[in-house]
């Protein structure tokens, strides 16, 4: 076991980052994925960030959820790149991002969210329901008062269509999260 | 100066967000305590109103005001005999059972973040106990990264409130009354070694090995997702096979990493290697 902690340290120190997620998601040793892991994290960078984004399309479980960690943790600098995220055609990576940008610890995490919920209201059309709920908690999570406006506008586009009551009871949360402060 | 007392709504919203953040929980009733500490700083950083505060609070990059609020709020805080149930289990079935396969070894026990030392001796005080007559022997280690605390638990004196979930019989065996407070007695003293380790240094951290338990209670809250999981790590790496780890009761290992099996006792749930 030893060694291998050594092998991942001499990877990190050489910047060999190709190597480290292999291990990642390879490895059946919880404790060797780990301590890659954690590895990853410590040297962080755009290669990282792009790694643990193919990680979100895997098939398997527990490496989406590691890559969501991970992001949550490495997103900050990197706003821009999980926004594009938010028009990925996979409406489950299209969650996944909101659930990742909710846990960036990050004023500039709401801007996404902001022009996500703005474009469907210049639109006149929702984005799938799952989605969509997605998008209020993670609004209700990062947004302020100043928000009342646009989720007034995305009440508007919801009572329009068929008014489903998930996502009246999603907008609703998001106010009163929004309320809170 | 505007109105800097908290209101419930307010109290609530910053609770939960403490224990995202954390793992620390306010429950109602802590009101009074959690909101002199926020008004204070408030005050320091000049914020008229709580929202302004709190977005203050959430949105920092580097994540220090939350860090800081929060050692206010715990501190060094700590005492004897504490979460009495989680030790009671120690005792009771985890110590039985490392003795069981050590054959004539020696038992190994680590207090991660020891503060005053009121764990680490607690600890000596519990293996006597458990130990006598068996002829196994121990260690406790007793780290902090406080050179101040450090230096308050080589003095080993304490007041009324450090001592009071003592039970009679052991206060009377491993104390001497001092002047206002209760002297720990070297018969306890000596299975006790204590030195200032930074549990975020790796170096050092790799030369802590051949652990059977270690306790690291109310201390990883202090850090950050990443290196809470690198803490939790090298715990493994200090740890015999099948050795214990206790985290704080509001902590949960299963939160910070998988790397640990969970072992459901009478009294506690406790991660094993
Ligand atoms: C609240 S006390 C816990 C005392 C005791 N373990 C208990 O549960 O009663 C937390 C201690 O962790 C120590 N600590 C914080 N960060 C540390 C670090 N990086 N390395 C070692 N100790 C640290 C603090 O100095 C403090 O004494």
């Amino acid at each position: 076991m030893d060694e291998v902690f050594e092998l991942i340290k001499r990877y990190a120190a050489s910047g060999n980052l190709k190597e480290i997620f292999s291990l990642i998601a390879e490895t059946r040793d919880p404790v060797i994925r780990e301590a890659a892991y954690v590895q990853a994290i410590k040297t962080g960078g755009t290669e990282a960030v792009e790694s643990f984004i193919s990680l979100l399309y895997s098939s398997e479980a527990h490496l989406r959820n590691l890559a969501v960690e991970a992001l949550q943790e490495l997103g900050t600098g990197y706003i821009d790149r999980l926004e594009k995220l938010l028009c990925d055609p996979d409406p489950d990576i299209r969650i996944i991002s909101f659930n990742i940008l909710a846990g960036v610890r990050n004023e500039t995490a709401a801007g996404p969210v902001r022009r996500y919920l703005e474009g469907i209201v210049a639109a006149g059309v929702t984005d799938q329901e799952n989605v969509l709920a997605a998008a209020l908690e993670c609004m209700g999570e990062l947004g302020g008062p100043e928000d009342a406006a646009l989720l007034d506008k995305v009440k508007e586009l919801i009572e329009g269509g068929d008014g489903h009551p998930y996502l009246r009871y999603a907008l609703q949360q998001a106010r009163e999260k929004l309320w809170a402060i | 100066m505007g109105d800097l007392t908290l209101s419930q709504a307010e109290f609530h919203r910053l609770a939960e967000y403490i224990y995202l953040k954390t793992g620390i929980r306010f429950e109602p009733g802590k009101e009074y305590y959690v909101a002199k500490r926020v008004e204070k700083r408030m005050r320091e950083l000049d914020f008229t109103g709580f929202g302004r505060y709190f977005n203050y609070l959430r949105f920092q990059p580097s994540g220090a005001e939350i860090e800081l609020l929060v050692n206010s709020l715990t501190v060094n805080e700590t005492y004897f005999f504490r979460e009495y149930s989680q030790l009671k289990c120690f005792a009771e079935e985890v110590v039985p059972l490392l003795t069981r396969d050590l054959g004539g070894g020696r038992l190994k026990v680590w207090s991660a973040g020891c503060s005053t030392g009121e764990e680490p001796y607690t600890l000596a005080i519990i293996l006597l106990e458990m130990l006598a007559d068996t002829g196994i022997t121990f260690e406790v280690h007793g780290t902090d990264i406080n050179t101040n605390v450090l230096r308050a638990a080589e003095r080993a004196c304490y007041g009324d409130r450090a001592v009071k979930d003592v039970p009679e019989d052991y206060l009377r065996k491993y104390f001497r009354r001092e002047g206002d407070g209760y002297l720990v007695l070297p018969v306890v003293k000596k299975n006790v070694r204590l030195y200032r380790l930074n549990l975020n240094d790796g170096s050092t951290m790799d030369g802590m090995r051949g652990f059977h338990a270690i306790f690291c209670r109310n201390v990883l809250i202090y850090f950050d997702d990443c290196s809470r999981r690198e803490v939790a790590l090298r715990f493994y790496r200090s740890l015999e096979p099948g050795g214990f780890i206790f985290l704080g009761h509001s902590e949960s290992m299963s939160r910070i990493t998988p790397i640990f099996k969970l072992r459901r006792f009478k009294e506690a749930i406790i991660y094993q290697k």
